[in-house]
């Protein structure tokens, strides 16, 4: 039986609860209540999406590889594990129900999902020779790219020149644009994108810094959950034009370092990017 | 793949809820598909909050056995796996701090200069884009909330640490660590920053 002094004496404590900021003997108490209240359990899983968020914070902060023989390390473990490796787990019983009914649009019913999943593999298979091919258009068009791209920079800069920056303007004038902003890591403003439906887009701003001369900053556009490279913005980036072709419709655009010559995958986490929303 | 004779699927083609089905189910690779997705968040936090870079891995290592010796204990309708494993990363690496003595003694992090191979890139893109909502939402609170989720999150300080750290008494300090979680979370809400 859940008195009311209980449950308000559990519930000032749930923020903390969620950040582990409470003592043993505390988490155990709550936990039992919790057992008895939805109510509490609502704020509690509302606020661990939250404190999810802060830990994905510092990932992105952290930025470092994995170590390479951790994942080694866990396989071992798993083979001394004393779990039964296939079959229903007990407890997870009905985990079709149980998770089709919560996951909403994820389909989970295994042999469906054995279906789907070759039908999805087939696709990725075209997906993936499609991507394939645009790497290698990417391969042959990078010597280019970088031309490409510095004759519209100069262009684009001509028609800053004429006018208060007549081409964004122009750009910013056109219906259903949109405004694409590059933030680094730690939430600073790194560039600017105009994007038209068209597929044209601008870089407007950048403030990105001037990198040696070795290196060169790549801008990606996120299509289909692949990276593609839209191509290189030079080791100082200032001003760009670019045109996508008006059927990809790019999640993200992001920025990496890569050596002069550009990549054809990126081969760094990315210094910037933003989503198109 | 152990006994089942499914051929090897595409792991990186199922969503979470449903690799953790497969986890219990398919083994290994299913696994390997979610450390991929999600280890380097659980390490950083890991990192983070205990400040050494073995440790960490320690922790790591424990989250993800735990997933494969029980992954009925992830319920999808109570949010995301990314979610559920940061809060074991952090309530192990929060353990560990306060069962440490020598707490004082904590380190930077080791640096390290291990090649970066293939780069998750639409990932680091989405991380990225909630990181830059969720330090916005965290700059935007009041500061002494900000203060009092910093040090209790990013530090493992309980709050009664945190209440001595900040002078302030120890209800004030659950009263506002409850409070910035839920303008963050409105603030999160309305950015559109969602976990997946």
């Amino acid at each position: 039986m859940i008195t009311d002094t209980d449950h308000n004496e559990i519930e000032e404590l749930l923020g903390v609860f969620v950040l582990d900021a409470v003592d043993p003997d505390e988490s155990a108490r709550i936990d039992r209540h919790l057992e008895g209240c939805p109510r509490c359990r609502a704020e509690v899983d509302a606020g661990r999406e939250v404190a999810g968020q802060l830990g994905t914070s510092i990932r992105v902060a952290d930025g470092e590889p994995l170590p390479p023989g951790l994942w080694d390390r866990i396989a071992e473990g798993l083979a001394e594990s004393s779990r039964r490796p296939a079959g229903p787990m007990p407890g997870l019983g009905d985990e079709r129900a149980t998770v089709g009914a919560t996951a909403g649009a994820e389909v989970v019913d295994i042999d469906e999902a054995r279906v789907t999943r070759d039908r999805r593999l087939r696709t990725a298979r075209r997906v993936l020779a499609a991507v394939a091919a645009v790497a290698v258009v990417a391969v042959i068009a990078l010597g280019t790219a970088l031309v490409h791209t510095d004759n519209q920079l100069n262009q684009a800069n001509q028609n800053l020149a004429s006018g208060p920056a007549a081409a964004v303007h122009a750009a910013l004038a056109t219906p259903a644009h949109r405004v694409v902003h590059l933030n680094s890591p730690n939430g600073a403003q790194l560039a600017e994108f105009v994007m038209l439906p068209s597929g044209q887009g601008f870089m407007v701003s950048s403030s990105m810094p001037t990198l040696p001369s070795s290196e060169t900053y790549q801008l990606w556009a996120i299509i289909a959950g692949k990276p593609i490279s839209i191509g290189l913005l030079g080791h100082q980036p200032h001003r760009a034009t670019f045109t996508l072709a008006s059927s990809a419709s790019p999640s993200a655009l992001a920025v990496t370092v890569e050596p002069a010559g550009g990549v054809t995958t990126p081969s760094r986490a990315p210094v910037a990017a933003g989503h198109l929303s | 793949m152990t006994a089942t004779n499914e051929p090897p699927s595409a792991p990186g083609e199922l969503g979470d809820a449903q690799l953790v089905v497969a986890v219990a189910r398919y083994g290994e690779d299913a696994l390997a598909e979610l450390y991929r997705r999600h280890a380097p968040a659980v390490l950083s936090l890991a990192r983070r909050v205990t400040g050494e870079a073995g440790t960490a891995e320690d922790v790591v290592q424990e989250v993800f056995l735990r997933l494969w010796n029980e992954p009925e204990r992830f319920d999808p309708a109570r949010g995301s796996l990314r979610s559920f494993l940061l809060a074991q990363s952090h309530s192990r690496s929060v353990d560990v701090v306060r069962s440490r003595a020598a707490r004082s003694r904590r380190e930077e992090h080791d640096a390290r200069d291990a090649a970066n191979a293939g780069y998750d890139l639409e990932r680091e893109v989405w991380d990225l884009a909630v990181a830059d909502q969720v330090l916005q939402a965290l700059a935007a609170l009041p500061k002494d909330e900000r203060a009092a989720i910093e040090l209790a999150y990013y530090d493992g300080h309980t709050y009664r640490e945190v209440a001595t750290i900040l002078h302030q008494p120890e209800g004030t300090v659950k009263s506002r660590i409850r409070n910035g979680l839920r303008r963050m979370r409105s603030a999160l809400a309305e950015s559109g920053a969602r976990e997946r």
